[in-house]
Protein backbone atom coordinates (compact mmCIF):
# COMPACT_ATOMS: atom_id res chain seq x y z
CA UNK A 1 0.00 0.00 0.00
CA UNK A 2 2.83 2.31 0.90
CA UNK A 3 4.73 1.50 -2.30
CA UNK A 4 1.59 2.14 -4.36
CA UNK A 5 1.21 5.52 -2.73
CA UNK A 6 4.86 6.34 -3.48
CA UNK A 7 4.48 5.29 -7.10
CA UNK A 8 1.31 7.33 -7.57
CA UNK A 9 2.50 10.51 -5.96
CA UNK A 10 6.17 10.39 -6.87
CA UNK A 11 5.86 12.67 -9.95
CA UNK A 12 4.08 15.29 -7.95
CA UNK A 13 6.98 15.39 -5.59
CA UNK A 14 9.20 16.57 -8.47
CA UNK A 15 6.95 19.25 -9.95
CA UNK A 16 9.54 20.55 -12.41
CA UNK A 17 9.62 17.22 -14.24
CA UNK A 18 6.28 17.75 -15.95
CA UNK A 19 7.21 21.32 -16.85
CA UNK A 20 10.49 20.09 -18.28
CA UNK A 21 8.62 17.62 -20.44
CA UNK A 22 6.23 20.34 -21.56
CA UNK A 23 9.10 22.72 -22.21
CA UNK A 24 10.86 20.07 -24.23
CA UNK A 25 7.70 19.39 -26.22
CA UNK A 26 7.34 23.10 -26.95
CA UNK A 27 10.99 23.30 -27.98
CA UNK A 28 10.54 20.38 -30.33
CA UNK A 29 7.33 21.99 -31.58
CA UNK A 30 9.18 25.21 -32.32
CA UNK A 31 11.89 23.21 -34.06
CA UNK A 32 9.48 21.31 -36.27
CA UNK A 33 6.95 24.04 -37.00
CA UNK A 34 9.22 27.08 -37.35
CA UNK A 35 12.91 26.36 -37.74
CA UNK A 36 12.84 23.31 -39.99
CA UNK A 37 10.19 24.72 -42.37
CA UNK A 38 12.26 27.90 -42.50
CA UNK A 39 15.33 26.02 -43.71
CA UNK A 40 13.25 23.96 -46.13
CA UNK A 41 11.71 27.15 -47.49
CA UNK A 42 15.14 28.76 -47.94
CA UNK A 43 16.27 25.65 -49.77
CA UNK A 44 13.23 25.78 -52.01
CA UNK A 45 13.80 29.46 -52.85
CA UNK A 46 17.45 28.74 -53.62
CA UNK A 47 16.34 25.92 -55.92
CA UNK A 48 14.02 28.34 -57.69
CA UNK A 49 16.93 30.71 -58.22
CA UNK A 50 19.16 27.94 -59.55
CA UNK A 51 16.37 26.74 -61.81
CA UNK A 52 15.90 30.24 -63.21
CA UNK A 53 19.61 30.49 -63.97
CA UNK A 54 19.50 27.17 -65.81
CA UNK A 55 16.38 28.24 -67.73
CA UNK A 56 17.90 31.55 -68.75
CA UNK A 57 21.15 29.87 -69.83
CA UNK A 58 19.09 27.50 -71.96
CA UNK A 59 17.13 30.47 -73.31
CA UNK A 60 20.34 32.28 -74.25
CA UNK A 61 21.77 29.13 -75.82
CA UNK A 62 18.65 28.70 -77.95
CA UNK A 63 18.83 32.36 -78.91
CA UNK A 64 22.42 31.90 -80.07
CA UNK A 65 21.39 28.88 -82.12
CA UNK A 66 18.84 30.80 -84.17
CA UNK A 67 19.97 31.21 -87.75
CA UNK A 68 17.74 32.48 -90.54
CA UNK A 69 18.33 33.31 -94.16
CA UNK A 70 15.92 36.07 -95.10
CA UNK A 71 15.20 37.10 -98.67
CA UNK A 72 12.89 40.06 -99.20
CA UNK A 73 11.53 40.42 -102.69
CA UNK A 74 8.93 42.54 -104.41
CA UNK A 75 6.14 40.43 -105.89
CA UNK A 76 6.83 41.86 -109.33
CA UNK A 77 8.94 44.53 -110.95
CA UNK A 78 6.61 47.39 -110.07
CA UNK A 79 4.64 45.97 -107.17
CA UNK A 80 4.04 47.84 -103.93
CA UNK A 81 3.97 44.53 -102.10
CA UNK A 82 6.95 42.76 -100.63
CA UNK A 83 7.22 39.19 -99.48
CA UNK A 84 9.93 37.61 -97.39
CA UNK A 85 11.14 34.12 -98.04
CA UNK A 86 12.71 32.88 -94.82
CA UNK A 87 14.76 29.75 -94.47
CA UNK A 88 15.35 28.46 -90.97
CA UNK A 89 18.88 27.08 -90.74
CA UNK A 90 18.70 25.92 -87.12
CA UNK A 91 17.00 22.92 -85.55
CA UNK A 92 14.69 25.03 -83.38
CA UNK A 93 11.28 26.37 -84.27
CA UNK A 94 11.63 30.10 -84.81
CA UNK A 95 8.80 32.56 -84.33
CA UNK A 96 8.87 35.75 -86.39
CA UNK A 97 7.23 38.60 -84.48
CA UNK A 98 8.02 41.63 -86.62
CA UNK A 99 9.11 42.61 -90.09
CA UNK A 100 10.88 45.91 -90.56
CA UNK A 101 10.94 47.79 -93.82
CA UNK A 102 13.16 50.81 -93.23
CA UNK A 103 11.76 52.59 -90.15
CA UNK A 104 8.34 51.00 -90.23
CA UNK A 105 7.47 47.67 -88.72
CA UNK A 106 4.72 45.22 -89.46
CA UNK A 107 3.60 42.76 -86.80
CA UNK A 108 3.84 39.15 -87.79
CA UNK A 109 3.00 35.84 -86.21
CA UNK A 110 4.74 33.17 -88.17
CA UNK A 111 6.47 30.03 -87.00
CA UNK A 112 9.11 28.26 -89.01
CA UNK A 113 9.99 24.76 -87.96
CA UNK A 114 13.57 23.63 -87.60
CA UNK A 115 15.35 23.59 -90.97
CA UNK A 116 12.07 24.55 -92.58
CA UNK A 117 11.13 27.50 -94.72
CA UNK A 118 8.22 29.82 -95.11
CA UNK A 119 7.11 32.84 -97.07
CA UNK A 120 5.33 35.73 -95.43
CA UNK A 121 2.07 37.22 -96.63
CA UNK A 122 2.54 40.22 -98.91
CA UNK A 123 3.36 43.43 -97.08
CA UNK A 124 1.99 46.53 -98.70
CA UNK A 125 4.39 49.47 -98.62
CA UNK A 126 2.47 51.75 -100.97
CA UNK A 127 2.54 54.52 -98.36
CA UNK A 128 6.34 54.38 -98.36
CA UNK A 129 6.68 54.11 -102.13
CA UNK A 130 4.47 57.13 -102.66
CA UNK A 131 7.06 59.26 -100.87
CA UNK A 132 9.93 58.10 -103.06
CA UNK A 133 11.41 60.91 -105.14
CA UNK A 134 13.37 59.22 -107.92
CA UNK A 135 15.27 56.38 -106.20
CA UNK A 136 15.26 55.05 -102.65
CA UNK A 137 16.76 52.11 -100.85
CA UNK A 138 14.66 49.80 -98.72
CA UNK A 139 16.15 47.68 -95.98
CA UNK A 140 14.20 44.70 -94.71
CA UNK A 141 14.81 42.73 -91.54
CA UNK A 142 12.90 40.41 -89.26
CA UNK A 143 12.80 40.07 -85.49
CA UNK A 144 12.28 36.77 -83.74
CA UNK A 145 10.54 36.11 -80.44
CA UNK A 146 13.91 35.17 -78.93
CA UNK A 147 15.18 38.66 -79.65
CA UNK A 148 17.32 38.07 -82.72
CA UNK A 149 17.27 40.20 -85.81
CA UNK A 150 18.11 39.04 -89.31
CA UNK A 151 18.55 41.37 -92.24
CA UNK A 152 17.42 40.40 -95.67
CA UNK A 153 20.16 39.02 -97.88
CA UNK A 154 18.69 40.97 -100.78
CA UNK A 155 19.22 44.32 -99.02
CA UNK A 156 19.08 46.99 -100.15
CA UNK A 157 16.07 46.72 -102.39
CA UNK A 158 16.16 49.73 -104.64
CA UNK A 159 12.99 51.31 -105.92
CA UNK A 160 12.90 53.79 -108.76
CA UNK A 161 9.81 55.70 -109.80
CA UNK A 162 10.64 55.02 -113.42
CA UNK A 163 12.00 51.49 -113.57
CA UNK A 164 10.61 49.86 -110.43
CA UNK A 165 12.59 47.47 -108.30
CA UNK A 166 16.24 46.54 -108.59
CA UNK A 167 19.18 46.40 -106.29
CA UNK A 168 21.30 44.13 -104.16
CA UNK A 169 24.91 44.44 -103.09
CA UNK A 170 26.43 41.14 -104.15
CA UNK A 171 26.82 39.37 -107.46
CA UNK A 172 23.58 37.48 -107.61
CA UNK A 173 20.60 36.49 -109.69
CA UNK A 174 17.31 36.74 -107.82
CA UNK A 175 14.65 34.53 -109.32
CA UNK A 176 10.99 35.14 -108.47
CA UNK A 177 8.29 32.90 -109.89
CA UNK A 178 4.68 33.89 -109.45
CA UNK A 179 2.15 31.11 -109.64
CA UNK A 180 -1.38 30.19 -108.75
CA UNK A 181 -1.65 27.96 -105.67
CA UNK A 182 -1.08 24.32 -106.49
CA UNK A 183 1.58 21.64 -106.42
CA UNK A 184 4.67 22.19 -108.53
CA UNK A 185 8.12 20.76 -108.91
CA UNK A 186 10.59 23.32 -110.21
CA UNK A 187 14.15 22.53 -111.21
CA UNK A 188 16.42 25.51 -111.40
CA UNK A 189 19.76 25.34 -113.16
CA UNK A 190 22.23 28.15 -113.69
CA UNK A 191 25.25 27.79 -115.99
CA UNK A 192 28.04 30.27 -116.51
CA UNK A 193 29.37 31.25 -119.95
CA UNK A 194 31.75 28.25 -119.98
CA UNK A 195 28.82 25.89 -119.69
CA UNK A 196 29.66 24.93 -116.12
CA UNK A 197 26.63 24.45 -113.91
CA UNK A 198 27.05 26.65 -110.86
CA UNK A 199 23.67 26.12 -109.24
CA UNK A 200 20.96 23.48 -109.28
CA UNK A 201 18.00 23.06 -107.02
CA UNK A 202 14.77 21.13 -107.05
CA UNK A 203 11.93 22.95 -105.32
CA UNK A 204 8.63 21.38 -104.42
CA UNK A 205 5.97 24.04 -104.09
CA UNK A 206 2.76 23.24 -102.26
CA UNK A 207 0.06 25.89 -102.28
CA UNK A 208 2.27 28.93 -102.46
CA UNK A 209 1.66 32.10 -104.44
CA UNK A 210 5.28 32.66 -105.28
CA UNK A 211 8.77 31.33 -104.75
CA UNK A 212 12.04 33.18 -104.60
CA UNK A 213 15.61 32.01 -104.83
CA UNK A 214 18.82 33.98 -104.68
CA UNK A 215 21.61 32.49 -106.75
CA UNK A 216 25.02 33.87 -105.81
CA UNK A 217 27.37 34.09 -108.75
CA UNK A 218 31.10 34.61 -108.86
CA UNK A 219 31.25 37.86 -110.81
CA UNK A 220 30.49 39.61 -114.06
CA UNK A 221 29.50 37.15 -116.76
CA UNK A 222 26.55 36.03 -118.82
CA UNK A 223 24.65 33.30 -117.07
CA UNK A 224 22.16 30.88 -118.52
CA UNK A 225 19.15 30.25 -116.28
CA UNK A 226 16.87 27.32 -117.00
CA UNK A 227 13.78 26.63 -114.92
CA UNK A 228 11.68 23.54 -115.59
CA UNK A 229 8.40 22.59 -113.98
CA UNK A 230 8.16 18.81 -114.04
CA UNK A 231 5.07 18.03 -111.98
CA UNK A 232 2.15 16.88 -114.12
CA UNK A 233 1.97 15.50 -117.61
CA UNK A 234 4.06 18.00 -119.52
CA UNK A 235 7.33 19.60 -118.54
CA UNK A 236 7.41 23.34 -119.06
CA UNK A 237 10.62 25.28 -119.27
CA UNK A 238 11.72 28.88 -119.12
CA UNK A 239 15.20 29.92 -120.19
CA UNK A 240 16.89 33.27 -119.78
CA UNK A 241 20.34 34.71 -120.33
CA UNK A 242 21.30 37.06 -117.55
CA UNK A 243 24.18 39.47 -117.82
CA UNK A 244 25.86 40.44 -114.58
CA UNK A 245 28.09 43.50 -114.73
CA UNK A 246 30.06 45.51 -112.22
CA UNK A 247 27.52 48.31 -112.56
CA UNK A 248 24.54 46.05 -112.06
CA UNK A 249 25.70 43.26 -109.82
CA UNK A 250 22.30 41.90 -108.93
CA UNK A 251 19.66 41.03 -111.49
CA UNK A 252 16.06 40.18 -110.76
CA UNK A 253 14.19 37.69 -112.93
CA UNK A 254 10.42 37.74 -112.61
CA UNK A 255 8.56 34.84 -114.17
CA UNK A 256 4.91 33.92 -114.17
CA UNK A 257 3.89 30.33 -114.33
CA UNK A 258 2.62 29.13 -116.76
CA UNK A 259 2.64 32.28 -118.92
CA UNK A 260 6.42 32.57 -119.18
CA UNK A 261 7.03 28.82 -119.54
CA UNK A 262 6.87 26.79 -122.77
CA UNK B 1 -16.04 23.62 10.31
CA UNK B 2 -13.56 20.80 10.27
CA UNK B 3 -10.63 20.94 7.89
CA UNK B 4 -9.94 17.65 6.10
CA UNK B 5 -6.78 16.02 7.21
CA UNK B 6 -5.39 15.59 3.59
CA UNK B 7 -5.77 19.26 2.56
CA UNK B 8 -1.98 19.52 2.11
CA UNK B 9 -2.21 17.14 -0.85
CA UNK B 10 -3.88 19.83 -2.95
CA UNK B 11 -0.97 22.26 -2.78
CA UNK B 12 1.50 20.28 -4.95
CA UNK B 13 -1.23 19.66 -7.53
CA UNK B 14 -2.12 23.34 -7.74
CA UNK B 15 1.58 24.27 -7.87
CA UNK B 16 2.18 21.79 -10.65
CA UNK B 17 -0.77 23.13 -12.62
CA UNK B 18 0.45 26.70 -12.19
CA UNK B 19 3.98 25.73 -13.20
CA UNK B 20 2.70 23.87 -16.25
CA UNK B 21 0.53 26.83 -17.12
CA UNK B 22 3.48 29.18 -16.89
CA UNK B 23 5.58 26.83 -19.05
CA UNK B 24 2.78 26.63 -21.60
CA UNK B 25 2.29 30.39 -21.71
CA UNK B 26 6.01 31.07 -22.02
CA UNK B 27 6.37 28.24 -24.56
CA UNK B 28 3.48 29.40 -26.71
CA UNK B 29 4.83 32.95 -26.61
CA UNK B 30 8.24 31.72 -27.69
CA UNK B 31 6.66 29.61 -30.44
CA UNK B 32 4.57 32.53 -31.62
CA UNK B 33 7.55 34.88 -31.61
CA UNK B 34 9.74 32.38 -33.43
CA UNK B 35 6.96 31.68 -35.93
CA UNK B 36 6.46 35.33 -36.79
CA UNK B 37 10.21 35.96 -36.96
CA UNK B 38 10.79 33.03 -39.31
CA UNK B 39 7.82 34.03 -41.47
CA UNK B 40 9.26 37.53 -41.72
CA UNK B 41 12.70 36.19 -42.55
CA UNK B 42 11.21 33.88 -45.16
CA UNK B 43 9.36 36.73 -46.79
CA UNK B 44 12.43 39.00 -46.78
CA UNK B 45 14.58 36.23 -48.20
CA UNK B 46 12.04 35.42 -50.91
CA UNK B 47 11.72 39.07 -51.89
CA UNK B 48 15.52 39.36 -52.09
CA UNK B 49 15.84 36.26 -54.25
CA UNK B 50 12.83 37.30 -56.35
CA UNK B 51 14.59 40.58 -57.11
CA UNK B 52 17.66 38.67 -58.22
CA UNK B 53 15.55 36.27 -60.30
CA UNK B 54 13.80 39.18 -62.00
CA UNK B 55 17.16 40.82 -62.66
CA UNK B 56 18.61 37.71 -64.31
CA UNK B 57 15.38 37.10 -66.25
CA UNK B 58 15.51 40.47 -67.94
CA UNK B 59 16.24 40.37 -71.66
CA UNK B 60 15.87 43.31 -74.00
CA UNK B 61 17.47 44.69 -77.14
CA UNK B 62 17.60 47.90 -79.09
CA UNK B 63 15.66 46.64 -82.07
CA UNK B 64 15.70 49.71 -84.24
CA UNK B 65 16.88 53.30 -84.19
CA UNK B 66 15.86 56.16 -86.41
CA UNK B 67 16.41 59.89 -86.36
CA UNK B 68 13.75 62.34 -87.43
CA UNK B 69 15.58 65.51 -88.40
CA UNK B 70 12.33 67.43 -88.78
CA UNK B 71 11.38 67.04 -85.13
CA UNK B 72 14.95 66.53 -83.83
CA UNK B 73 13.99 63.32 -82.15
CA UNK B 74 15.86 60.06 -81.93
CA UNK B 75 13.47 57.10 -81.89
CA UNK B 76 14.76 54.05 -80.09
CA UNK B 77 12.67 50.89 -80.29
CA UNK B 78 13.35 48.58 -77.37
CA UNK B 79 12.06 45.02 -77.48
CA UNK B 80 11.56 43.23 -74.18
CA UNK B 81 11.89 39.57 -75.07
CA UNK B 82 12.50 38.44 -71.50
CA UNK B 83 10.08 37.00 -69.00
CA UNK B 84 9.52 40.02 -66.77
CA UNK B 85 8.23 43.53 -67.30
CA UNK B 86 10.92 46.18 -67.33
CA UNK B 87 11.43 49.88 -66.88
CA UNK B 88 14.18 51.47 -68.91
CA UNK B 89 16.00 54.75 -69.34
CA UNK B 90 17.81 55.70 -72.53
CA UNK B 91 21.04 57.68 -72.63
CA UNK B 92 22.64 58.88 -75.85
CA UNK B 93 26.26 59.98 -75.98
CA UNK B 94 28.69 60.68 -78.78
CA UNK B 95 28.48 63.44 -81.38
CA UNK B 96 25.12 64.46 -79.93
CA UNK B 97 23.80 63.96 -76.42
CA UNK B 98 20.37 63.39 -74.99
CA UNK B 99 18.44 61.17 -72.66
CA UNK B 100 15.05 59.91 -71.67
CA UNK B 101 15.21 58.89 -68.02
CA UNK B 102 11.50 58.67 -67.36
CA UNK B 103 11.56 54.93 -66.78
CA UNK B 104 9.48 53.76 -69.73
CA UNK B 105 7.64 50.55 -68.85
CA UNK B 106 7.77 47.70 -71.33
CA UNK B 107 5.75 44.56 -70.74
CA UNK B 108 7.39 41.26 -71.55
CA UNK B 109 7.10 40.35 -75.21
CA UNK B 110 6.35 43.94 -76.19
CA UNK B 111 8.19 46.59 -78.15
CA UNK B 112 8.18 50.25 -77.17
CA UNK B 113 9.35 53.33 -79.01
CA UNK B 114 11.33 55.63 -76.76
CA UNK B 115 11.75 59.20 -77.83
CA UNK B 116 15.00 61.01 -77.09
CA UNK B 117 15.05 64.68 -78.03
CA UNK B 118 18.43 65.71 -79.40
CA UNK B 119 19.92 67.70 -82.24
CA UNK B 120 22.11 65.64 -84.51
CA UNK B 121 23.63 66.18 -87.92
CA UNK B 122 24.11 63.83 -90.84
CA UNK B 123 26.99 61.48 -90.14
CA UNK B 124 26.93 61.94 -86.37
CA UNK B 125 27.89 58.78 -84.52
CA UNK B 126 25.76 58.06 -81.49
CA UNK B 127 26.24 55.60 -78.68
CA UNK B 128 22.94 54.48 -77.21
CA UNK B 129 22.73 52.93 -73.76
CA UNK B 130 19.50 51.48 -72.47
CA UNK B 131 19.59 50.80 -68.74
CA UNK B 132 16.85 49.00 -66.90
CA UNK B 133 15.87 49.92 -63.38
CA UNK B 134 17.30 46.56 -62.33
CA UNK B 135 20.66 47.80 -63.64
CA UNK B 136 20.92 45.67 -66.75
CA UNK B 137 22.18 47.52 -69.78
CA UNK B 138 22.25 47.05 -73.54
CA UNK B 139 24.14 49.15 -76.03
CA UNK B 140 23.74 50.15 -79.64
CA UNK B 141 25.42 52.48 -82.06
CA UNK B 142 23.81 54.60 -84.73
CA UNK B 143 25.07 56.82 -87.49
CA UNK B 144 22.62 59.51 -88.55
CA UNK B 145 21.85 58.83 -92.22
CA UNK B 146 21.64 61.43 -94.95
CA UNK B 147 17.87 61.38 -95.31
Amino acid sequence: MLSMQLTLFHPLKSRSAMSTVLGMLIFIGVLFTCVMPFFLYINEVNSLYDQTIIEMKQFDRERDMEDLAVYAYPINQSSSQIRLYIKNRCPLTVEIVRIWINDQYFSCDMQIFGMGENTTDPIDIQSMLSQVQEVEDFQAKVTTARGNMFSSLTNPLQYSNTSGWSGGQSFAINIVIELSPGVYDFNIRVDNSNGTTIYTEEIWVVFENSIMRKVDVSGPDTYYVEITQTHGHLDKTSTTNVQITLEESTKWIYLQYPDDFV
Amino acid sequence: MRIPSDVKALTPVVATIILCGVVLIVGISVWSFTYSITRGLEDDYYQGVKRQIDAISERFIVEHVSYDNQTSVLNVWVFNYGKVDIQVDVYVRGDAEGQNATGISISHGQIERIIVPLVANVGDELSITVISRRQNAVYATYVVPSS
